[in-house]
């Protein structure tokens, strides 16, 4: 299960509002997953079955054609495809260095915000607002 | 005596003024408790996280101290000279893992973590296209405040 504190991970930006009846509903979504450097996570045109928060780590982010970010913020958020429409990663992420992510699978995700509308609001206007202050160099994760 | 006078005799108006005052307190105490009750109630159903709370208000957590470099990066000047004269090769902006693969090509131990390593050195900066330069300005502020250290000069070749 989680070898993080739980109140470690409910002091980030993206789940630091929620309230604690919410939080048991989102908590048990979370699985902690550790990459090593070099390590391609996701790549471009795949499947999207999950995103991913980063606890630690610079990770890159790039196109095909040679475009690339990096985000090494604790709670920045890779892979957010998983949740939107067509259901496919439009980048590849590779880590840069070893690092730890939360891993939150998209189908369950959606499913608890379809139950809970709080959340929608709270969880989805995080990411989209987390989503917009990224430098925007065309559709990334 | 009757009326006031007795009012008075027997203390009646403080005891009145006393009265008010009890009955007054009682109904802010009353409210208090009242506004407070959704706490008391969260405390009831979810005893583990409000103990995760009060113990990080009693014990507030230091900022984390970021990792140490890798032992690689002992000889993180010799794989920024060699990136800094693969970027002159390949010209400006760059794609940033295009450089790396090259670099992997070329030999550059742990090419991934030096690029992030020159990346958060502001070394290699973002063009906010997609595209990455190397911060010559950056170098020579670095090199400046270097100057002397063994080995430090190497990255201008």
């Amino acid at each position: 299960m989680h070898h993080l504190d739980a109140g470690q991970i409910k002091k980030l930006k993206i789940f630091r509002d929620l309230l604690p009846n919410e939080w048991d509903q989102l908590y048990p979504l979370l699985s902690h997953v550790w990459v090593i450097e070099g390590e391609q996570m996701l790549r471009q045109g795949e499947r999207a079955h999950c995103f991913f928060v980063i606890l630690r780590g610079h990770f890159m982010i790039h196109y095909n054609d040679g475009r690339a970010i990096t985000l090494n913020q604790k709670g920045d958020i890779i892979g957010w495809s998983s949740v939107s429409f067509p259901s496919e990663y439009t980048a590849n992420v590779t880590a840069l260095t070893k690092g730890e992510l939360l891993c939150i699978s998209g189908t369950e995700f959606l499913e608890l915000l379809q139950s809970n509308s709080g959340l929608v609001e709270k969880v989805l206007k995080k990411i989209n607002k987390f989503i917009q202050t990224r430098p925007q160099i065309g559709y990334l994760q | 005596m009757k009326g006031l006078e007795a009012i008075s005799h027997y203390h009646g108006v403080s005891l009145a003024v006393l009265g008010v005052t009890v009955v007054f307190i009682a109904l802010v105490v009353l409210a208090v408790i009242i506004s407070r009750l959704h706490v008391v109630l969260g405390v009831w159903e979810n005893p583990k996280a409000w103990l995760d709370r009060v113990r990080l208000w009693v014990f507030p957590e230091k900022p984390e101290k970021p990792e140490p470099p890798g032992p690689y990066f002992d000889d993180i000047h010799e794989s920024a000279r060699q990136l800094n004269l693969l970027i002159h090769a390949i010209g400006e902006p760059f794609s940033l893992p295009a450089l790396i693969e090259k670099a992997e090509k070329i030999g550059i131990s742990h090419a991934h973590s030096v690029v992030s390593h020159l990346i958060v050195s502001h070394l290699i900066v973002p063009d906010q296209k997609g595209y990455f330069y190397w911060n010559q300005k950056e170098c020579d502020r670095l090199l400046g405040k270097g100057r002397g250290k063994k080995g430090v000069e190497t990255i201008n070749g």
